[in-house]
């Protein structure tokens, strides 16, 4: 009796210990020379929900280690900050204390690698070279959703020397562009500063990128053209809403649209908009409305002003938006979740599935979309994507000034899965491999669904199982869950043709597809 | 338009605003630095200057910021001829570096100027946008010249986390916080460029945990702790947290006195419910604060002879200098279920033209005294407002010549120790001020420099210069003129 209780005892210690007695550790170091990075700053949050656990804040020793003890068991993010360098993120699982303690420290540490960061330094002066207000944009390509776009990344005002500093920035090409405004002596004289695109023009197509490299400090300097005729766009707006929301884009041909540096004046009472100090140029002339919330209203008119003022712009917002439903083919009353959204070359709307199985997507422009339904659960998947009675997965056209007919979208569980085989390899591979299955559609593709990792086979196959897939024709790929691959760009694709592999799902049946090798893009520094 | 130097300036847009000058184009001087608005109707106008160089500036810029003096146009005077002096802009800049002498990047940086309000000196934010960069460099430019007072950390209060060097045991860590760390105040003086650098050093600071009873269901509700060292006053600034599910949690706080201060946001037709509790916080943590929320007083006032209820107030000042705002009903009556008990003040503000004639509770002339709540109590209070008003036109006087742009304050109710309503202004460009809207009785009026080297905005306290006051008995009808002398710029 004595031995058991004192077992007991024991047992509830070695609970409590294991509980509290885990550590942290690991090294910072300079990516690029490999050089130990000493003083940065380490924060760790312990990641578990419903327990608070406070952040610890230390600071990286002189050789770079850092090491936290007395850890709660469990995972924690841990961010590593220090001034010239990219913030790094890093997953790490406590692990119980070294059991030599005359062990060799760093081989089991886990290493945190810091990447320096480019700044640029510059200035902004006007024709006469006095120093500038000015808003200096900056832009770089990013692949978001598998498209490639020019994503704004951070934008900085002049100070009253007319300079500006960027930093923080990863290495790549960056656009810079340069909204400015007139001193306040020209304020009510009908000039302004056209959109100046780096390193001196006014035309995009002229524009040239800037290549950072890591730990680049570029200093530029950039003078503004002489500011140019503007002209003053005015109208009203058709409504008693106090809660108008009125914004002037500049249409930039194959770029989206920028903001424009206009002044606008409201009158709430009248609701009479005039925006001033207009460059020539094709606008997008854009209002949003909200009179009881949950019901916005909007417009949009497309705007050309040439060497005149545009006048009697009557501007009538009215209720936009895609609605529709969700069912299951075989009439049940299965609700699933989900997102609907819907895309097009300018906006890229959504809305979540409520659990009527309705959505409504708002902010729809006139414009061709593509209808893309993300349904949570492996078991169902989509058949079709009705409106009007034609399926229009394929582009949905909205004309302008009527409301699209309501979407109807057809799920089945009747549902195809395919068990995606990475061939065994020699060559170390990312841990963050997915599988990517994609339809085409017109001359686009599309991304059905992905597959995660399950476990490999004992000859060191991977495997990644995609459930839930409609019936019909794709092509599967592998690749790093954050590699920037424009898997939409059908003609992009082209090039990695060799790395897919056809497949052909059929209802209610597994199929079992091989993968040769991973795409894995070069990296780039 | 002028320098401080009297040298004419050039191209400088000069906008005005005031009764019938809504989108006026502004003026732009000449090269003899002259501007001209003419048609204008008689009336107070506000002046602005804009060029590159120094932002904008107000006519009769005074040391708390944005605030001019207006231009008397009209009357006898006939037109008017001003001398727009615009003070060359200075600039702060400098490093903030932490315990080791490193940078630290996206630090908060705030500029303080002192001020004066409700009787008392006190600091104001005047720029709190403000982020060091990634070389530990923080910069405001355009600034005029005056007093300052620069810091590091974020201006509502919270420290942030501050690292510990080496291996940190968790389980006996203690949490350290970068507090908010200040220069002195230093004068700027026009066109100055000065570098400040702060070392803001890490401190060990209490976190306060504790749980609120009788919270209602759905309830937000916000903690916070006022800090009662009244010798700091950096402290004055509270610190706070928005709490959930009745507990609440308030790191980085240095040690002292204070007020834990709880209170919910109560939904319409609900009671908001308050409470004031003392708290001490040494160097370690507190936890378990029990915090009862408990039924609060009633107040209601029911106005009398008022015809427009626009715009009248009605201001509960309470313990500590805090006011209790609060929207009227349709009638013009007010009534508040939640208030907590303490010391109050009535503040009323009425309709343009009038003014409070008597405050009634029970049969008790009330105005301007102050009154005890006890929790639970109903006080039930009568305004009655009259048209009978009367005026006070003061002028700040030095050596027999008025002074513009000095700060005029009319004391309304309450003594120089305790005061109640107290009314500040700045004086027009003729040195002068007209208070409106007086009931008869009798004022105490004050005057002093704003401007020049060391000057803070006023005295520390009332009390201070309660001998130093100029009283004036007002009745209803035209304005009575009084000459104040002007009190030498304090607090250097």
């Amino acid at each position: 009796m004595r031995v058991l209780r004192f077992a007991i005892a024991a047992i509830a210690a070695a609970a409590l210990v294991s509980a509290a007695d885990r550590e942290l550790t690991g090294r910072v170091v300079d990516a690029n020379t490999g050089e130990p990075v000493a003083h940065a700053h380490l924060s760790i949050r312990f990641l578990q929900v419903g327990q608070f656990v406070p952040e610890v804040t230390l600071l990286s020793d002189p050789d770079g280690t850092f090491k936290v003890t007395n850890l709660p068991d469990g995972q924690y993010q841990v961010t590593c900050e220090k001034p010239g360098y990219l913030p790094v993120n890093q997953m790490m699982a406590a692990v119980p204390p070294s059991s030599k303690p005359g062990g060799n420290r760093e081989a089991a540490a886990t290493v945190m690698r810091m990447t320096a960061q480019a700044a640029i330094q510059g200035t902004v002066v006007d024709e006469r070279d006095m120093p500038a207000n000015a808003t200096v944009q900056l832009e770089s390509q990013q692949v978001v959703s598998g498209r490639r776009q020019l994503q704004s990344v951070r934008s900085a005002v002049t100070d009253e020397t007319g300079s500006f500093r960027l930093w923080g920035l990863p290495a790549g090409r960056y656009y810079i562009s340069v909204s400015a405004r007139l001193p306040g002596a020209f304020a009510r004289k009908p000039l302004a500063y056209p959109l100046l695109y780096y390193p001196n023009s006014t035309d995009i197509a002229a524009a040239q990128p800037l290549e950072l490299k890591a730990g680049d400090e570029a200093q530029i300097k950039i003078k503004l053209p002489p500011p140019v005729p503007a002209y003053t766009v005015s109208g009203s707006v058709d409504t008693a809403s106090a809660n108008i929301n009125l914004s002037l884009a500049r249409q930039i041909s194959g770029h989206g649209f920028q903001p424009t540096a206009s002044d606008l004046f409201l009158d709430q009472r009248t609701k009479v908009f005039r925006f001033t100090h207009v460059t020539p140029g094709t606008y997008q002339l854009a209002a949003g409305v909200w009179q009881n919330p949950g019901n916005p209203m909007s417009t949009n008119v497309p705007v050309t002003v040439g060497n005149a003022d545009v006048t009697g712009i009557r501007l009538e917002p009215a209720p936009t938006g895609i609605d529709g439903t969700v069912r299951m083919d075989d009439g049940s009353s299965q609700r699933p979740s989900g997102f609907v959204s819907a895309r097009s070359d300018l906006v890229m709307n959504g809305a979540p599935i409520d659990t009527d199985g309705k959505f409504h997507i708002p902010g729809i422009q006139p414009g061709t979309y593509f209808i893309v339904p993300q349904i949570n659960g492996t078991q169902t998947c989509v058949q079709s994507v009705l409106s009007g009675g034609h399926d229009v997965r394929d582009g949905l056209t909205v004309a302008a000034g009527a409301a699209p007919d309501p979407i109807e979208i057809v799920l089945s569980s009747h549902c195809g899965s395919i068990d995606v085989s990475l061939s065994p390899s020699d060559a170390t591979l990312p841990p963050n491999l997915a599988a990517y299955l994609l339809r085409k559609s017109a001359d686009e593709l599309i991304l059905e669904r992905q597959g995660y990792q399950g476990p490999a086979s004992s000859d060191g196959t991977r495997h990644f199982l995609i459930m839930g897939v409609a019936p019909g024709d794709y092509i599967v790929y592998v690749w790093p869950n954050d590699a920037p691959i424009e898997y939409t760009n059908a003609e992009y694709m082209r090039q990695f043709e060799s790395y897919g592999q056809k497949v052909t799902v059929a209802a209610d049946s597994p199929t079992t597809v091989t993968v040769d090798k991973p795409l894995l893009l070069p990296a780039k520094n | 338009m002028v320098d401080g130097a009297n040298l004419p300036l050039a191209g400088v847009a000069v906008t005005v605003s005031g009764p019938g000058a809504t989108e006026r184009d502004p003026a732009i001087t000449d090269a003899q630095g002259r501007f001209a608005f003419s048609g204008l109707e008689a009336g107070d106008y506000n002046l602005w200057a804009e060029a590159g160089g120094f932002g904008s500036v107000p006519y009769g810029e005074t040391s708390e910021r944005g605030a001019g003096s207006p231009v008397r146009v009209g009357g006898e005077s006939g037109d008017k001829s001003v001398v727009f002096r615009i003070q060359r802009r200075g600039l702060i800049e400098g490093v903030i570096r932490d315990e080791f002498g490193d940078p630290m990047a996206g630090s908060p940086v705030f500029l303080m100027r002192p001020a004066w309000r409700g009787g008392r000196g006190t600091l104001n934010v005047v720029d709190g946008s403000k982020q060091t960069d990634d070389r530990g460099r923080y910069r405001m430019g355009n600034l005029a010249p005056g007093t300052y007072m620069v810091c590091s950390g974020d201006s509502g209060g919270q420290g942030s986390p501050a690292p510990v060097a080496g291996p940190v045991d968790f389980a006996t860590r203690i949490d350290r916080y970068y507090a908010r760390t200040c220069s002195r105040t230093f004068q700027l003086s026009p066109g100055q460029h000065t570098q400040i650098d702060l070392n803001p050093s890490a401190v060990a600071m209490a976190t306060v945990r504790g749980h609120v009873r009788n919270v209602p269901p759905q309830s937000a509700m916000a903690v916070y702790l006022k800090p009662q060292d009244a010798d700091q006053q950096l402290n004055r600034l509270s610190i706070s947290t928005v709490a959930s599910q009745e507990t609440f949690t308030i790191r980085a706080v240095p040690p002292g006195h204070y007020i834990l201060h709880a209170q919910t946001f109560a939904a319409a037709a609900q009671k908001s419910l308050f409470v004031d509790m003392p708290l001490e916080v040494g160097g370690s943590d507190i936890d378990g604060v029990e915090v009862d929320l408990a039924a609060q007083a009633t107040v209601n006032v029911v106005f009398h002879g008022v015809e427009d209820t626009r715009p009248l107030n009605v201001n509960l000042r309470g313990p500590g200098g805090e006011n209790r705002a609060f929207s009227l009903a349709n009638d013009g009556s007010f009534h508040d279920e939640g208030v907590p008990a303490g010391n109050y003040r009535l503040l009323l503000q009425t309709p343009y033209g009038s003014c409070v004639e008597s405050v009634k509770l029970g049969d008790t002339e009330m105005r301007g005294a102050s009154f005890a709540v006890v929790a639970g109590a109903t006080l039930h209070f009568d305004v009655a407002v009259t048209q009978s008003c009367g005026a006070v036109r003061a002028r700040a006087v030095r050596d027999g010549q008025a002074i513009p742009g000095a700060k005029i304050v009319l004391l309304a109710s309450g003594t120089p120790d305790d005061p109640g309503d107290l009314t500040e202004e700045f004086t027009d460009d003729e040195g002068g001020f007209t208070f409106t809207g007086l009931s008869p009785g009798h004022y105490l009026v004050w005057a002093w420099a704003v401007e020049g080297r060391g000057a803070m905005a006023g005295p520390e306290s009332l009390a201070a210069v309660a001998k130093k006051a100029t009283a004036v008995d007002v009745s209803a009808g035209d304005p009575v003129s009084v000459d104040v002398p002007l009190l030498p710029a304090e607090g250097q």
